[in-house]
């Protein structure tokens, strides 16, 4: 015997004996003994009776006839579209495969735009790269050689009569006067319309100037007697331009610093 | 004992035409396979009101039956070669409404049938009946009503209702139709028809307006 909630829920489908025989027999003795769970079902039962009544929809005979000559006009229709010839071909390896091509060849142009790009410089220039450096590297020690005496000397001498100027000379500042320094080739010194590679090795020089420990004029031939100048190393690079020549001055050895004065990493 | 008799002469004749009738659409199958236009538009003369009446209760409008129809046989043209002879006939054509169907349905997206709409422009088809012009009147008052209370079930519950409660086919078979099991159908059934059961008792009692 089943209780009213059981029944409850198989009463929807015991209405049109939808349930398994075992269930159909069960729900039947329940309502047998129990009123709400028949009148439940009688509403059930009145429900369906109700959506049954609707009937069987006749459509119009013309309608119907439209519809079948619809369908036969398309099906008679002979079918020599495009996608049509192109379909007993179609086959998912030969997608993948063509997409694969695709995406190679794709790959392929951009790699080649990308590596001639990068070439073009340096061959419109008419020099390899490799070259290039090769012979800066050359140019500065040849430079090196030549200079070592009398240019450095010049500088360390010109340092102590306008050492700040110098430096904005060599930093590729305007200098206050237009003055010309004696002693200096013009042609040695960077100009003052720097590339912007030559801006950034100034600034890099900059830097070294400014960690290094600054002399005050007055005191400058004091301590010229008493602490020795780092021996200097220049370089100089003479860039694709030919007005442009890049000038490093750099201490062999790292100089003493000050107290309190951080080293730079 | 007279009766009993009739009875059994009764069921074997039904019995008979039904196997004439089945040997009939095979015949047509057969032919309409072989490329018969003839066998073909026989074929849909024979299932064209079955298709459409279960289209229209799906869809709830006769110009998305109508397009559904034609879908349906256009289909069954091209897969007709691959029907297995096996299988019951109209268990297998009532699968392609019933899908069919419901890419209608989805491509109509939210766009509700309009019930009344029809009505007014004189689209609902006339109910089978001998019934005089007021009771046809009132007959088309309740198949508004019922339709209404069909469009408050889900496309699944719509489907079993209209197979098994109308079309009158048996569980099992609904379920072969649907590619579910008994089981499941049974809970869609169960669920729909308190659906129905809750509409028709709020409308009886006024809370829906005609």
């Amino acid at each position: 015997m089943i209780n009213c909630e059981k029944a409850e829920r198989l009463i929807p489908l015991f209405v049109e004996a939808d349930l398994e025989a075992t269930e159909q027999q069960a729900v039947s003795q329940h309502l047998d003994i129990c009123l709400t769970c028949r009148n439940l079902a009688a509403e059930f039962q009145s429900s369906q009776t109700w959506i049954q009544a609707m009937g069987v929809p006749a459509f119009d005979e013309r309608l119907l006839a439209d519809l079948r000559n619809a369908v036969q006009q398309n099906v008679a229709k002979p079918k020599l579209e495009i996608a049509s010839v192109f379909l007993p071909l179609w086959n998912w390896k030969f997608a993948l495969a063509g997409a694969v091509a695709l995406l190679l060849l794709v790959s392929g142009i951009l790699m080649q735009a990308r590596v001639g790009s990068e070439h073009q410089p340096q061959v419109a220039a008419g020099i390899p790269s490799n070259v290039a450096t090769q012979q800066l590297i050359t140019d500065a020690k040849i430079a090196e050689k030549k200079q070592a005496s009398s240019v450095f000397v010049q500088h360390r001498a010109t340092s102590k009569t306008i050492p700040a100027h110098q430096r904005k000379r060599d930093l590729g500042e305007a200098p206050a006067s237009e003055t010309p320094v004696a002693g200096v080739d013009p042609g040695i010194v960077a100009t003052a319309e720097t590339t912007a590679s030559a801006t950034a090795v100034n600034a890099s020089l900059a830097d070294f100037l400014t960690l290094a420990p600054s002399t005050p004029p007055e005191m400058a031939a004091k301590s010229e007697t008493k602490v020795a100048e780092p021996e200097m190393l220049r370089m100089e690079i003479q860039t694709a331009d030919p007005n442009i020549r890049i000038i490093w001055l750099t201490p062999k050895e790292p100089p003493a610093r000050a107290n309190g004065v951080a080293e730079p990493k | 004992m007279s009766s009993n008799v009739a009875d059994i002469a009764l069921v074997m004749d039904q019995f008979s035409q039904s196997s004439r009738h089945n040997s009939h659409i095979e015949s047509l199958i057969a032919r309409a396979r072989s490329g018969d236009a003839w066998a073909f538009d026989q074929l849909m003369i024979a299932h064209q009101q079955r298709v459409m009446a279960t289209a229209w209760r799906m869809l709830g409008n006769v110009e998305d039956a109508r397009d559904a129809a034609q879908e349906v046989f256009l289909r069954l043209y091209k897969h007709l070669p691959k029907y297995d002879a096996r299988q019951e006939f109209a268990g297998w054509l009532y699968r392609i409404v019933i899908n069919v169907c419901h890419d209608v349905a989805r491509k109509r997206g939210n766009r509700h049938a309009s019930f009344e709409a029809e009505q007014e422009a004189g689209q609902l088809p006339i109910l089978l009946s001998k019934d005089d012009s007021e009771h046809a009147a009132m007959r088309a008052e309740e198949q508004k009503i019922v339709m209404r209370a069909l469009s408050t079930l889900t496309e699944k519950e719509r489907a079993v209702i209209v197979l098994r409660d109308l079309e009158g086919i048996s569980t099992e078979e609904v379920a072969k139709i649907l590619g579910s099991t008994p089981t499941t159908v049974r809970s869609q059934i169960s669920t729909a028809r308190t659906k129905i059961k809750l509409y028709r008792d709020c409308f009886l009692k006024g809370g829906i307006r005609k």
